[in-house]
């Protein structure tokens, strides 16, 4: 935070203070329109339904919810207008966001009522009219275009007003928060628009209104707790793979950590490049995974044996990256990228004037995130403490890099890292330098004397 | 194939085939009914069309079997066309999904088809007798209105569907018919309820002749089918990434067990997936429910992922066939638990790695548990392993009536004897254990490691 803390506060508090401001006025102009008991009933009916839904957010990976509150509101938006809309979505993110620090809360509020108060302004300029302020059933069928309008103001409102708090945030750019976040919430949107939509026009059926938006609920609600399942399935399937291909290379004393390191290193390069979330997560999951292809009992002998290895051990070698991208096809699961991490295993021994193994790519043919990789691994293999070998300081690490950027590295990459460096990020604590693999609690393994094993670190 | 295996087939072909009989009689007996019937060619169209479209959309239930979302569109139908023009729709779209979309064999598709319709009879008959009427569907004058009507119907119509999907089910893969209907329950509820929502707001709109919502014609239509399509979409979208994802997870795991087998030393490729496969039928015939024997097959692929932590020239030793391990090896069990340990999806499984060289006397490791203080899950695990371990060695393998007289004699000491008397009293000691279920193709493990072929000429006596 620090410095922009002022900044983000300030905007925080304005887009807060103009929604209620806003809010007044759609309150007072409602108010001359003429308001009945049926409102408050109705509208009753559908605050609770939006707290309801409020009350059971899907938590997404990483610590964000969601809601499939979003049909709710905009069905709201055509049956009651902007005023009693934004008053349920004001509620209804109260109950959600109850243990948010206030500013967030006050922040959300503004921005709902901004996202209603455009959304309804433009609708009604295009012709649009309400359910309930309506005296005969409103033809939806000839507001198609009003509609979609609105619904894309709604979107691009609510959009943009938190990308902008999130570059605030974390000091980013607007257009990449917003374009990541456009990625993540339009097939929300999309999916959910038309559910809203469809609530609003059954809900004029006479004598059946609340009963038909109450049986499209039971839907929304059961795909709501399967889609939770699937997130927490993917959280728990990232820990899965994760621990446990730590666990296989965590008792080589050769690999030990290397993993783990090289995903510190290209993480705070991808960052520094400005990768977007969707690209990080890819490029974290091929940096887990980049080396599984070395399981095989054989592996150390080829590699620790002195000398030139051998026409079929360098066939070995040269396969290790095939191999752990075909593994590595098996083991993700990225909704939208698939195969994309196999890709950038295939390619992180890859060279840039193409004399590296196994397709002999070269220049822009190898992917971005493979280019990281490859300078985070060779970084790493350079500055771990090996038994078969010195270790390098940092600073002879970063000059062999910027010696073979170019030729060898990415050029961009390698100046990325050297700022990570300058910056200081690049210590790395020493629980991570002599990390231990997980032991049995009762006493540890007693090596026979005579063994090689164990040692390292 | 003997016995109980073979019995079951025969049970299984005479369900199928009375199953579509009766439905053929049925549909057959209604055709006569067509000249009463007041429905346009445009409806017919509509709801077939409607029918064809949501019954791809299928997603797996976790015991075997699947469930499709043409669920909405059959019970919509039974409140807004009745039952027997509904039954022709059923079929006509049951058997264009199945047969020309997914071409399934004829005889599956023909039974899906014949059970729907007859289901949708029956939910039709008991949707008159409760006095409502087909065509209206009436929820709000006066309670309990057509409520108690529609109700029993859709739990009419739901009960059959499942329950004749389920007894095919029981009967191709054996266990408890309770068992199969109950392992549908929890996930089928949620599922079929929103299909049942929506399909009785498909009737609600189609009673009005579409006029309720302020259009009619092709307008009118396209809203219907908006109504029944979208969140039947998002239900069967957010359903089928769950189910997905299980599978990828279940995958993953496998892999990382096979990977455990090529980098540790004297490990023999394919053992986990074998364990795993013996494993799981051991406690499917045990009848334990889904998510326990999901965690018994996860424990199998990595049940000696705790070897990555002992050192190779331990391992490496020539494997004498149940005899005693050096403490150094002993230790993988518990290093195993300490790998899993912080995964909490994984903690069953995680026990079941722990306590998997527990013995029935006591006198195994780490802990000398004994008996039923040992996890169930740890007991079928140390059984098959064992099992595995002596028929797929790289020692000349045994053959199966030594290895299971071998099984027999340490029953008792080593193993659980009631789990013992199930792998002798069942089918499973007719086969090879470590194969795939019947019906299902053998993925995989034969290709990682050369079979013998020693159980073939049992196989082929049998």
């Amino acid at each position: 935070m620090g410095a922009s803390s002022k900044g983000y506060s300030a905007y925080m508090l304005a887009v807060g203070a103009s929604g209620w401001v806003i809010l007044l006025w759609l309150l007072v102009r409602r108010w001359e329109q003429g308001v009945g008991v049926s409102l408050v009933w109705e509208g009753g009916f559908f605050l609770g339904l939006a707290v309801l839904v409020g009350l059971q957010p899907v938590r997404l990976p990483r610590g964000a919810t969601t809601t499939v509150g979003f049909a709710v509101d905009y069905a709201c938006l055509l049956i009651f207008g902007p005023a009693v809309a934004a008053v349920i979505g004001v509620i209804s993110f109260a109950v959600l966001l109850r243990r948010s620090p206030w500013l967030r809360q006050f922040f959300n509020q503004g921005q709902v009522i901004l996202s209603f108060a455009g959304a309804g302004l433009v609708y009604e300029a295009l012709g649009g009219r309400y359910v309930q302020l309506s005296a005969e059933r409103v033809p939806f069928g000839e507001l198609v275009p009003a509609l979609l309008v609105c619904g894309v103001v709604s979107f691009t409102i609510s959009s943009l007003l938190i990308s902008v708090a999130i570059a605030q945030w974390e000091r980013r750019r607007v257009t990449g928060v917003w374009a990541v976040s456009f990625r993540w919430t339009a097939p929300r949107f999309l999916a959910l628009a038309p559910f809203g939509l469809l609530m609003a026009m059954v809900y004029q059926a006479p004598g059946l209104g609340i009963v038909a938006v109450g049986l499209f609920l039971v839907p929304l609600v059961g795909a709501r707790y399967a889609f939770q399942g699937a997130m927490e399935m993917l959280e728990v399937h990232r820990e899965t793979v994760w621990a446990l291909s730590n666990a296989l290379e965590a008792y080589d004393p050769y690999t030990r950590n290397h993993s783990e390191l090289v995903t510190r290193y290209a993480m705070g390069i991808g960052r520094q490049l400005e990768l977007p979330a969707v690209r990080l997560e890819i490029l974290e999951w091929a940096c887990r995974l980049h080396d599984i292809g070395k399981c095989r009992q054989d592996w150390e002998t080829i590699i620790r044996k002195p000398g030139k290895p051998s026409r079929r051990e360098w066939e070995v070698i040269r396969q290790h990256p095939v191999e752990g991208s075909r593994l590595a096809e098996k083991m993700e699961f990225l909704p939208h990228t698939a195969g994309e991490v196999a890709r950038i295993v295939r390619s992180h021994h890859e060279r840039l004037d193409g004399s590296g193994y196994p397709d002999g790519l070269s220049g822009e043919a190898i992917a971005l995130e493979a280019r990281i990789l490859g300078v985070a691994d060779a970084f790493e293999a350079m500055t771990a403490r090996r038994a078969y070998k010195r270790r390098k300081d940092t600073q002879e690490a970063i000059e062999e890099l910027r010696r073979c950027s170019g030729s060898q590295f990415d050029a961009r990459v390698v100046e990325a890292l050297v700022v990570l460096w300058e910056r200081g990020e690049l210590e790395v604590e020493p629980s991570l330098e002599q990390v231990s693999a997980p032991q049995p609690v009762a006493s540890r393994v007693r090596e026979p004397a005579g063994q090689a094993a164990g040692g390292g670190g | 194939m003997g016995g109980p295996m073979g019995g079951r087939r025969l049970w299984l072909k005479l369900y199928v085939g009375a199953t579509i009989a009766a439905g053929a009689a049925a549909l057959a007996a209604t055709a006569h009914q067509w000249s009463r019937m007041e429905l346009g060619v445009a409806e017919l169209a509509l709801f077939i069309g409607l029918a064809g479209i949501l019954d791809a959309m299928v997603v797996p239930v976790a015991g075997g079997g699947a469930m499709a979302a043409s669920f909405a569109v059959f019970f919509g139908g039974v409140l807004a066309l009745g039952a027997q023009p509904t039954a022709w729709v059923a079929a006509l779209a049951v058997m264009w999904s199945e047969a020309v979309v997914r071409r399934r064999p004829l005889p599956r598709a023909c039974f899906n088809a014949s059970h729907s319709v007859l289901s949708l009879l029956a939910a039709g008959w008991v949707y008159r007798a409760l006095g409502a009427q087909v065509g209206w569907v009436e929820l709000t004058a006066g309670w309990p209105a057509g409520w108690p009507a529609v109700v029993a119907a859709a739990v009419v119509l739901w009960a059959l569907e499942t329950g004749w999907a389920s007894v095919a089910v029981a009967l191709e893969r054996g266990g408890r018919l309770w068992r199969r209907l109950r392992s549908w329950l929890g996930p089928g509820l949620a599922w079929d309820g929103g299909l049942a929502s929506v399909g009785l707001l498909l009737a609600l709109l189609y009673q009005s002749r579409w006029q309720l919502v302020g259009h009619s014609g092709w307008q009118g239509a396209l809203l219907l089918g908006a109504t029944v399509l979208i969140p039947s979409a998002l239900l069967y979208y957010a359903y089928r990434l769950q189910g997905s994802l299980q599978q990828v997870y279940s995958q993953s795991l496998r892999t990382l067990g096979s990977l455990l087998e090529a980098k540790v030393e004297g490990s023999q490729p394919g053992h986990g997936e074998r364990v795993a496969r013996l494993a799981a039928r051991l406690a499917e015939s045990l009848e334990l429910p889904p998510r326990d024997v999901e965690q018994i097959r996860y424990a199998a692929y990595l049940h000696d992922i705790g070897k990555v932590g002992v050192p190779s020239t331990l391992l490496a030793r020539n494997p004498d066939r149940l005899s005693a391990e050096p403490e150094a090896v002993r230790l993988h069990a518990q290093i195993g638990a300490a790998i899993l340990s912080p995964i909490r999806f994984l903690q069953p499984a995680a026990q079941f790695v722990t306590s998997h060289h527990e013995r029935w006397d006591g006198l195994g490791y780490p802990q000398g548990l004994r008996q039923k203080q040992i996890p169930l899950g740890a007991r079928v695990l140390a059984l098959a392993d064992a099992y595995v371990g002596l028929t797929h060695s790289p020692l000349p393998p045994l053959p199966l009536s030594q290895t299971l007289s071998l099984l027999q004699q340490a029953a008792g000491s080593r193993f659980d004897p009631e789990l013992v008397a199930e792998v002798m009293g069942t089918d499973l000691a007719r086969r090879d254990l470590t194969c795939g279920p019947f019906f299902e193709p053998d993925d995989g493990v034969e290709a990682a490691a050369p079979e013998t072929s020693l159980h073939s000429a049992e196989s082929a006596a049998a």
